[in-house]
């Protein structure tokens, strides 16, 4: 029993070492004011459970408790905000990034070319009115 | 008797473990110049995207962002594993007069660990992906 869940654990939790993923590739810049923000939640990829299993295989109730319990509130959960940008060249795109701008504001964008969160970069207004003139809007 | 002795024992000991413990609020609400850090000539709105980029790539579970006149903070939490009871971390963005300073806080969960990612560690990979975000940007 005690292998079996020593097998799960480390399973659940199979990457210890620190590694980066390749640089994504993204697309070109494209520049618009944010229309609208809404701040959402996604789960982060570490459980309460996954704790769990490694605190059973201690063998002592304390240490499995202060694995599960002694978390932030907040465990597990991870905040990423969806934005509506009104484009220069006329187009709306939707957008997700944990990135941090407010309505109104000017922001650069370059979106990944295999999808995720787009790189948001805020700028001056006089930004986005270059980059729609440029266009002719 | 006995099982009073016991019981307090076990509530000792719990409390001396809960006590050596991190969570997020360990290092998010540290000084912001607290950790590793490293200066950068960029301009501060570019740095912040670096740095979000850099967190983003790591294997680590991104909790969130927020900002306020001081710094720019991205909070990280490592997972549990074999070697490690996991880490806790903040990447924080300071506006300089000549661009940014980024600056890598963490902390191992369980605090009398040896084993573990070191905050060294991550700020050697946090900083060299700001460096490849920065070059893609610019």
């Amino acid at each position: 029993m005690r292998l079996l869940m020593m097998g799960g654990a480390v399973l659940l939790s199979a990457c210890a070492s620190l590694e980066s993923e390749p640089l994504p590739e993204i697309g070109p810049a494209e520049y618009g004011f944010v229309t609208s923000v809404e701040v959402t939640s996604e789960p982060s990829g570490e459980t309460r459970a996954e704790r769990a299993a490694w605190g059973i295989l201690s063998l002592n109730p304390v240490i499995l408790a202060t694995a599960v319990v002694a978390v932030e509130d907040d465990f597990g959960r991870s905040e990423v905000r969806l934005y509506t940008v009104e484009l220069t060249d006329g187009t709306e795109a939707l957008i997700t990034s944990r990135y941090l701008a407010d309505e109104g504001d000017c922001i650069l964008i370059r979106r990944p070319v295999e999808g995720g969160n787009a790189v948001v970069v805020k700028q001056d207004d006089t930004t986005c009115d270059t980059a729609a003139a440029a266009v002719g809007n | 008797m006995i099982k009073h002795l016991a019981a307090s024992f076990w509530l000792a000991l719990g409390a001396v473990t809960l006590a050596a413990c991190a969570t997020s609020a360990t290092v998010s609400e540290a000084d912001a110049t607290e950790g590793i850090s490293r200066d950068y000539d960029a301009s501060y709105d570019v740095v912040k995207a670096a740095a979000l980029q850099s967190v983003e790539r790591l294997n680590v579970n991104l909790q969130g962002t927020d900002e306020n006149d001081e710094r720019f903070q991205i909070r990280f939490t490592k997972s549990i594993s074999a070697f490690s009871w996991g880490e806790v971390g903040v990447v924080n963005v300071l506006p300089t007069d000549d661009g940014a300073t980024v600056v890598v806080n963490t902390s191992k969960r369980s605090r009398t660990q040896i084993t573990g990612t070191s905050e060294g560690r991550f700020a050697e990979e946090v900083f060299a992906n700001i460096d490849e975000s920065l070059a893609a940007l610019q």
